[in-house]
């Protein structure tokens, strides 16, 4: 938790400030109930209104200056908790954007945006509370058994009996309570995750008929987490009325032993109040203290989940040597991609995903990627702008292995259409300008154009300032898919990278999308995933993928002859009678 | 709150007619017997008044009574306390699943259309709130109730002219409490609004990370979060002013 202690530092005078003029709350308040017994003794007793009025007045004086107190502390609490808590997030955020999608498959989106957003939520309110109490309470504690000795130490040695049980019954119930509190937490995560995949799988679920298995699987947890949540319950219930019933026996007692220390003359029955009303005040603090624990427990928790992700580093680091962008220029005549003997494997899995991959694309070529589902198409492409590392090989473009790069340069040379075709909250032109931060319009229609998205998007109701709600949803498959290749060629990269980027699209546009392409994009080197050959049949160059082996390299022409498997997807998509005519 | 939303939620409480009976039967004694302790509690000062004239015997008959009370207070506090807790945590459980049950109800459009993150966090972290302000809303409610009752009974009872001065100052302190209340709502309901947006981003820029470092867009998600931030945190700051 300490760890993250120095992004409080910025506002170390609004914390040390609202602890000090808390401080200065809890002294006044000590004072209270002296002034109390000052007047029973003094004034009522010998019927002096004057001395009511002042004592009185004076009162109500400490009152209003301690409230003006609080409220200097609160205001203070809520800046630097606030403060805390932004920079905590703002720091989180931008260095889950170091993560390589390594790391992000590692720890899972949902759980970095509940560390993001719950656990920051509790960490600043743990601040708040530091400020707030954590002066406070321990010295209204201290202050009022002081306070309490000035008065009468015999009495004093009551004190010392009670706060013994006091504190023992706190920390019993504490003991068995904040496991408890973890569980419920964990089982509260356990129903998210039930929701989550309910969520997200809801067209297989209906499609299967398993609503009422997870109807009643989410009862199961459901049911699970409100008995846990029960039972802290039951332990939590006993503290208020066991700490309640320890102080009034508390207070009967110091009844007592107080009218034996009056019966013979060494207090006064003023004091006897002052002494409760202290009493009373040094239990509360005691309580305080217990919530205080909870509380910061609790935030040790959130605090070590943050600093998890703080410790974690994204695999894929910027080169130590830096030229600028101009020295990582394509070397003339060498190919713009080049695989070179290259082996890849997800870590924590044995098996290969892609191995000993060799070939090479010239720049402005076409080149097709085609095999079936795991055959490790997808890998392949995020290899090329470096979203994960080869475990053997190289891979360079334009000369230049891609670990020598910036990334910054890397990526800005590279555009990718990725799977699924996501797009942002915002309008049209805010998706597109993605690619490029000023864009102007007539770039955005060209790219659009070229998608094959110009008509569609003019038909928008707002045409390119629609906006586009969670995650693309009035918009078709079709139509999402051409507007993150309109996207990616707003920022006229080097390479194009479309990763299955028209499955949602019918033949004829898929066609004219193909053309478009290939006239509009010369120069480009466009690398084209596809399940589809008609997609990828013109292509310069096609690469046969089947379990992470290359097993076919070559025109069409040419593996139709060579390729065993192509020539089988072929005649599969196409028909007998079409795949053997582009043969002939 | 509006008048619809709490009828709802009473009727869930319906469900648990037994228990909440016995809920503010217990709320009732409990209060009954703590506001009389201090009542108690100013007799038996009144016993001690100066050296040698300090009635033992009548110390000890308060005493006695006294401790008798605050035992019998202690149980109903702690049966009531619990009960609390049941009922709250079980109506809570009823309302999840029946929203879940809805969810499950609705065309896929729902699904489409509206962020999984936020769901999710109706479905947990939204209806724990609820459970969190039954348990004080039940206990404060009933025992709020019943103590003022009490308090003004023997209060009377004790000094009616006080009583009155008491009674004077009290709309003073309501319309205060009225006017914070109304305040934090309004700004309870603007924060968790900034605050749902602001959750909103993030998860969307976080779920689509890898298509944020496609396109080298970091930095600016980074700026715009840093916005969205500062104003959430400019009515943080204004709540926790507000609220003690």
């Amino acid at each position: 938790m300490f760890k993250l202690t120095h992004f409080l530092r910025p506002y170390r005078k609004n914390t040390y400030g609202g602890q000090f003029f808390k401080l200065l709350e809890a002294i006044l308040e000590l004072m209270i109930p002296t002034l109390m017994a000052l007047i029973i003794d003094n004034g009522v007793k010998y019927n002096d209104r004057g001395y009511i009025l002042k004592i009185g007045g004076l009162m109500i004086l400490v009152a209003v200056v301690g409230v003006g107190c609080a409220f200097i502390c609160q205001y203070n609490a809520a800046i630097a908790s606030q403060g805390f808590g932004t920079a905590v997030r703002n720091r989180l955020f931008k260095h889950i954007g170091t993560f390589s999608h390594e790391a992000l498959d590692q720890i899972g989106t949902s759980s970095l945006i509940n560390r993001i957003t719950n656990d920051v939520n509790q960490l600043q309110f743990a601040v708040a509370m530091w400020i707030r109490l954590v002066v406070r309470a321990p010295f209204l504690c201290i202050g009022g058994i002081i306070m309490a000795m000035l008065i009468n130490p015999k009495l004093s040695l009551l004190i010392l009996a009670i706060l013994p049980i006091f504190s023992f019954i706190l920390v019993l119930i504490m003991r068995k309570s904040i496991p408890l509190y973890k569980t419920v937490q964990r089982k509260l995560d356990r129903l998210a995750v039930v929701v989550r995949e309910n969520l997200t799988g809801v067209r297989v679920i209906r499609a299967f008929g398993n609503v009422d298995y997870e109807k009643a699987r989410f009862k199961g947890v459901s049911t699970d987490h409100a008995h846990t949540a029960i039972r802290v319950g039951s332990i939590t219930a006993l503290m208020n009325p066991a700490t309640l019933l320890i102080m009034n026996m508390g207070i009967l007692a110091i009844i007592w032993f107080g009218g034996i220390q009056v019966n013979g003359g060494r207090m006064t029955q003023g004091q006897i109040i002052a002494y409760i009303n202290y009493v009373i005040l040094i239990l509360t603090a005691l309580i305080v203290v217990a919530n205080l624990v909870v509380t910061f427990t609790k935030a040790g928790a959130s605090a070590n989940r943050v600093n998890e992700i703080f410790q974690m580093e994204g695999s894929i680091k910027d080169p130590e040597i830096q030229r600028g962008a101009q020295a990582y220029q394509p070397i003339p005549g060498a190919p713009m991609i080049e695989f070179k003997g290259v082996s890849f494997r997800y870590p924590d899995t044995r098996e290969y995903a892609l191995q000993d991959l060799s070939f090479q694309v010239r720049p402005g070529q076409t080149v097709g990627v085609i095999g079936g589902i795991g055959a490790g198409k997808s890998t392949l492409v995020h290899l090329i702008p470096r979203f994960y590392d080869v475990s053997q090989g190289q891979v360079l473009i334009g000369g230049h292995d891609v670990r020598e790069m910036p990334q910054e340069v890397l990526r800005s040379k590279v555009g990718i259409v990725p799977q699924p075709a996501v797009l942002f909250t915002g309008t049209v032109a805010d998706n597109l300008r993605w690619g490029k931060d000023d864009a102007g319009e007539g770039e955005l229609e060209q790219a659009l154009a070229i998608a094959q998205a110009k008509t569609f998007v003019q038909a928008l109701p707002q045409g390119l300032d629609t906006i586009i709600t969670q995650g693309g949803s009035n918009l078709s498959g079709g139509q999402r898919q051409r507007i993150t290749i309109a996207r990616a060629l707003v920022m006229v990269p080097d390479i194009l990278i479309l990763d299955d980027s028209s499955s949602a699209l019918d033949y004829a546009t898929d066609a004219a999308l193909a053309k478009a392409l290939k006239e509009s994009t010369r120069g480009m080197t466009v690398v084209n995933i596809s399940q589809r050959v008609s997609s990828i049949k013109g292509a310069d160059l096609i690469i046969v993928l089947d379990h992470g082996q290359v097993v076919g390299q070559g025109t069409h022409q040419t593996l139709l002859k060579t390729s065993p498997i192509y020539r089988e997807i072929c005649i599969s998509q196409l028909g007998n009678g079409e795949a053997l005519e582009d043969e002939a | 709150m509006k008048r619809k939303t709490l009828g709802r939620l009473l009727k869930y409480l319906t469900r648990y007619r037994v228990i909440l009976t016995l809920v503010i039967a217990s709320a009732f004694l409990s209060n009954i017997f703590a506001v009389m302790g201090p009542m108690l509690t100013g007799k038996a000062i009144d016993q001690i008044i100066s050296v040698g004239n300090v009635n033992f015997s009548k110390i000890l008959n308060i005493m006695a009574m006294l401790g008798a009370i605050y035992l019998v207070s202690f149980l109903f506090q702690w049966f009531l306390s619990i009960c609390t807790n049941v009922i709250a945590n079980a109506t809570v459980k009823d309302i999840r699943e029946e929203v879940f049950n809805k969810i499950n109800a609705l065309p896929l459009k729902y699904y489409d259309q509206n962020a999984h993150g936020e769901i999710v966090n109706r479905l947990t972290n939204d209806i724990d709130f609820i459970s969190e302000g039954l348990i004080q809303g039940i206990t404060q409610l009933f025992s709020g109730v019943v103590a003022i009752l009490g308090a003004l009974f023997f209060m009377l009872k004790i000094s009616p002219i006080i009583t009155f001065v008491v009674l004077a100052i009290t709309p003073a302190s309501f319309l205060i409490s009225a006017f914070i209340a109304k305040m934090s709502a309004k700004m309870f309901r603007d924060q968790s609004r900034t605050l749902g947006e602001l959750n909103g981003y993030i998860s969307e820029m976080i779920s689509n990370q890898k298509i944020v470092k496609a396109f080298h867009y970091e930095s600016r998600t980074q700026a715009k979060l840093r916005k969205l931030i500062s104003d959430s945190m400019i009515q943080g700051e204004r709540r926790s002013f507000i609220l003690p």
